[in-house]
């Protein structure tokens, strides 16, 4: 969409029309009901109540301003954890306390202070939230494409077939990944992912990295290429073959510095391609078992 | 009618001078752009983030350098301390944070030389010439992901907690005078706000979007702390707008909570408030119906609580885009006539302008080229959301996410070059809603996957045409969970915001050429940079997450 919209009609609508609905001075709100707390489980695995209790207490101190009170998603938009498979896949708790010594940034803080006990009191009360909420399933999109007009484009109009083939790179992808992540990953395999509720565990253990490509040439003619780590008006990070960090300062146009992105094609498809079409491309692929 | 309403709440509202303490701040004051103070979050009532200081200039600001810093500290050690602790867990203590200092997104006043800065649930005051913290007040309660900082008057502010309080303090001490909560107990709301002093009015805002809970704005009487009205954001049963929701039971849990302060026209007597999105957020299906009063500009008379106009920026948001950015008020020029206008960059990605006496629309205008989730306008001049980019139980790819092509942190509008400054991304989400979505709540189990931001700048955009004027794209795109650095405009031509590789920046205004940077440490620029005259030197004062820099020419 290009071009201003300029409104030449009359609104006069919105002038006047709405001139006489003050709700001033009303009583204090009512408050939303409160959510139900967890209560032991009747007929599933068994959970300590004093621990659903404990385990309340340091979630909503530490936890509920994103996860919600009910730790099913909350204001902020931290993801339901009733449906979190790293809460749900683990009885142990185990996997959620290795996952809070790190968590995951930007959005997920680490939570390294809390001890071991803390922890298995929270995943004890997440747990009695997802008994009582009637274990929700977890989101999965579905895939509402139509596989042969998926392949069609594949190989024709979306020029996948110039980088992929799904008897080479993309051979059996469709038992790789859950839908979620295939079709994210079909728009640009280097998304940031899910959010607030679509952290699949795929995802979780291959957070998506395919770096953009750089090559610093300095003004003696020292040519240094490697991984771009980050990049500003005043300098350019690369990270070399060895794994070594390199900074070099950029005052205009030196160093001379060019950007390759292995992904290009992918970041040009996306302002053209429709839901049709990448509907149509996600329905192909997960037939490639 | 209207005059005479205004002129018993001035007669109301005046401090005898005799009361006003050193360091104190006349309501009077706030309506005059100050040079030598920041005496209110938008550093006046219009929003526009300019400042008439011409000491640093396009030509000397290379020279800018470090006058001091001031790391917060959270320790509840010396703090004066109000409020109610949440449940105490065993061996673990209950106000300060593992490690670090909480993020400064606060931007803070400026009065009689003491700097006004919060974080949740913190407020310190700070010495303007040293960097040297004054007092800290700390509130204990439930966190909150950010404050937006304190309003002023005479010798008392006020700020918002995480668990729904106002809380007054003496400025010169920190103590409480009182507190009173805008939300009940256990109220899924939160506040973060900072509050507007207009004359007798301390006006406050409740949000959450937990999809339990209905928001509202408020004014409370400054010295007692009393409601003096409460707007409520979507309609009950009988009030106008109820027939763009399904039910009162559906608005009754709408949200579209104002968690930004808004600007105000003295002349006009209108406060322009800006309203967030409804939920339950992605799930549109629970909700059908525009969903007044969300993602709107509401134009409220501050003493009578009456709406004047709206105008809605995002009708049936699905897609999590608050319309909490800042209303510019800008006295321009439109076809020859002189016209009161108010713009705003909005994080659905296009740019308004508005007649902010009527709140007719007179231009919108896509942000970022790649916006693809509305139709086009109606008669009334309000964008057609394109329902197939609804979330969906296949995927909507939508552009932008719901971080937005900007968002809260404010852009800045300088009078001398006619240019509205603000960083905006160009990304992608693909949006998804499941069949049966169930019970409407939180995000309505929606969500959404990043595709991955790829192209981010700082665009000068003509207000009139919605032209960009000159724009700096940066090399690295994307600033993380929509922390956009704000901008600040001088009358010295420059102007003053953040990239994406956390550096604060100098840019001539007229021109966007830099002129001077400082690295801001291991993170980003946090807030919206401020200025003020103090000892004869024109100090430039921005946050990077715990810190507080302050520069000037030496």
């Amino acid at each position: 969409m290009s071009g201003a919209w300029k409104i030449v009609g009359a609104v006069g609508l919105l002038a006047g029309g709405f001139a006489a609905f003050a709700r001033a001075q009303q009583p204090a709100s009512t408050p939303a009901p409160a959510a139900p707390l967890g209560t032991p489980p009747v007929a599933a695995a068994p959970i300590d109540p004093a621990a659903v209790s404990r385990g309340q207490q340091t979630f909503v101190q530490n936890c509920s301003f994103c996860h919600g009170l009910d730790a099913r998603g909350g204001a902020e938009g931290g993801v339901d954890l009733t449906r979190s498979q790293i809460v749900i896949g683990d009885a142990t708790g185990g996997e959620l306390s290795a996952f809070l010594k790190t968590g995951r940034p930007p959005r997920m803080p680490a939570f390294g202070n809390l001890t071991d006990a803390q922890v298995s009191d929270i995943d004890a009360f997440v747990r009695s939230q997802n008994i009582t909420s009637g274990g929700r399933a977890p989101l999965v999109a579905l895939v509402v494409g139509d596989p042969k007009a998926g392949e069609a484009f594949f190989n024709g109009a979306g020029k996948c077939s110039t980088c992929h083939s799904v008897a080479g790179d993309l051979k059996g992808i469709g038992s790789k990944y859950d839908v979620i992540t295939l079709q994210g990953h079909i728009v640009l395999p280097r998304g940031s992912g899910g959010w607030p509720s679509l952290k699949t565990p795929f995802e979780v253990n291959n957070p998506p990295n395919v770096p953009r490509k750089v090559s610093v040439t300095e003004a003696n003619g020292k040519v240094s290429t490697g991984d771009l780590v980050s990049i500003s008006d005043f300098d350019v990070v690369l990270r070399d073959g060895a794994g070594l960090r390199h900074t070099f300062a950029r005052n205009g146009d030196t160093p001379k510095v060019e950007i390759k992105d292995p992904l290009e094609a992918h970041v040009e498809m996306m302002p053209h391609l429709t839901d049709e079409e990448m509907h149509d491309l996600t329905a192909y692929l997960v037939t490639q078992k | 009618m209207k005059t005479r309403t205004l002129l018993a709440a001035a007669a109301l509202a005046a401090i005898p001078l005799g009361l006003l303490a050193q360091g104190a701040l006349d309501p009077s004051e706030l309506a005059k752009p100050a040079t030598d103070s920041w005496p209110t979050y938008h550093g006046d009532y219009s929003g526009r983030h300019f400042s008439m200081l011409k000491q640093i200039t396009a030509a000397n600001a290379k020279n800018l350098s470090l006058a001091w810093m001031y790391r917060t500290n959270p320790s509840p050690e010396n703090a004066i301390v109000g409020g109610t602790p949440p449940p105490v867990v065993p061996g673990r203590g209950n106000a300060a944070p593992a490690s670090g200092g909480p993020t400064i997104k606060s931007i803070p006043l400026m009065v009689g030389g003491v700097l006004y800065l919060t974080a949740p649930n913190h407020t310190w005051a700070v010495d303007a010439r040293t960097g040297q913290q004054l007092w800290h007040y700390l509130w204990q309660g439930r966190g909150v992901i950010g404050n937006r900082g304190v309003g002023m008057y005479g010798g008392w502010l006020y700020f918002e907690t995480g668990d729904n309080s106002v809380v007054s303090v003496d400025a010169a001490t920190g103590k409480e005078r009182w507190h009173q909560r805008i939300a009940p107990e256990g109220a899924t709301n939160f506040s973060t706000s900072a509050p507007l002093v207009i004359r007798n009015h301390v006006i406050l805002g409740a949000g959450g979007d937990s999809g339990r809970n209905a928001d509202w704005v408020e004014s409370r009487d400054p010295e007692t702390g009393e409601l003096q009205w409460k707007w409520m954001i979507t309609p009950a049963a009988g009030e106008p707008g109820i027939d763009t929701w399904p039910s009162p039971q559906a608005s009754a849990i709408g949200a579209g909570g104002p968690w930004q302060p808004a600007t105000y026209d003295p002349e006009l007597n209108l406060l322009y408030v800006p309203t967030g999105n409804p939920t339950p957020s992605y799930n549109g299906r629970a909700r059908e119906g525009a969903n007044l009063y969300t993602c709107s500009l509401v134009a409220i008379n501050p003493d009578t609580a009456k709406v004047v106009w709206y105008y809605q920026f995002s009708p049936h948001d699905t897609h999590d885009w608050d319309a909490t950015e800042v209303p510019v008020l800008i006295d321009g020029t439109i076809d020859g006539k002189s016209r009161k206008l108010v713009a705003l960059a909005e994080r659905n990605g296009y740019f308004f302008l508005l007649d902010r006496l009527t709140g007719k629309s007179l231009l919108v205008k896509p942000l970022v080229e790649s916006v693809n989730a509305y139709t086009g306008l109606d008669k009334n001049g309000v964008l057609i959301p394109n329902k197939e980019k609804e979330p969906s139980p296949g995927g909507s790819l939508v552009s932008p996410t719901s971080d937005g092509a900007t968002n809260y942190p404010s852009p800045s509008f300088d009078p001398l070059t006619g240019l509205f400054y603000t960083n905006a991304t160009t990304d992608y989400s693909i949006f998804y809603l499941p069949p049966d979505p169930g019970a409407p709540s939180g995000y309505g189990r929606g969500g959404e996957w990043h595709t991955g931001e790829f192209h981010t700048a700082l665009k000068a955009i003509d207000y009139k045409t919605g032209e960009v004027k000159w724009e700096h794209k940066y090399d690295q795109s994307g600033f993380a969970g929509g922390t956009y650095p704000g901008a600040l405009t001088t009358a010295g031509g420059v102007l003053f915001t953040g990239d994406p590789s956390g550096n604060f920046i100098a840019f001539e205004a007229a021109t966007g050429k830099i002129l001077w940077h400082c690295p801001l440490g291991n993170t980003y620029q946090s807030n919206t940079p401020e200025t003020y005259m103090l000892d004869g030197h024109q100090y430039v004062l921005v946050a990077g997450g715990d810190t507080l820099f302050a520069f000037y020419l030496q």
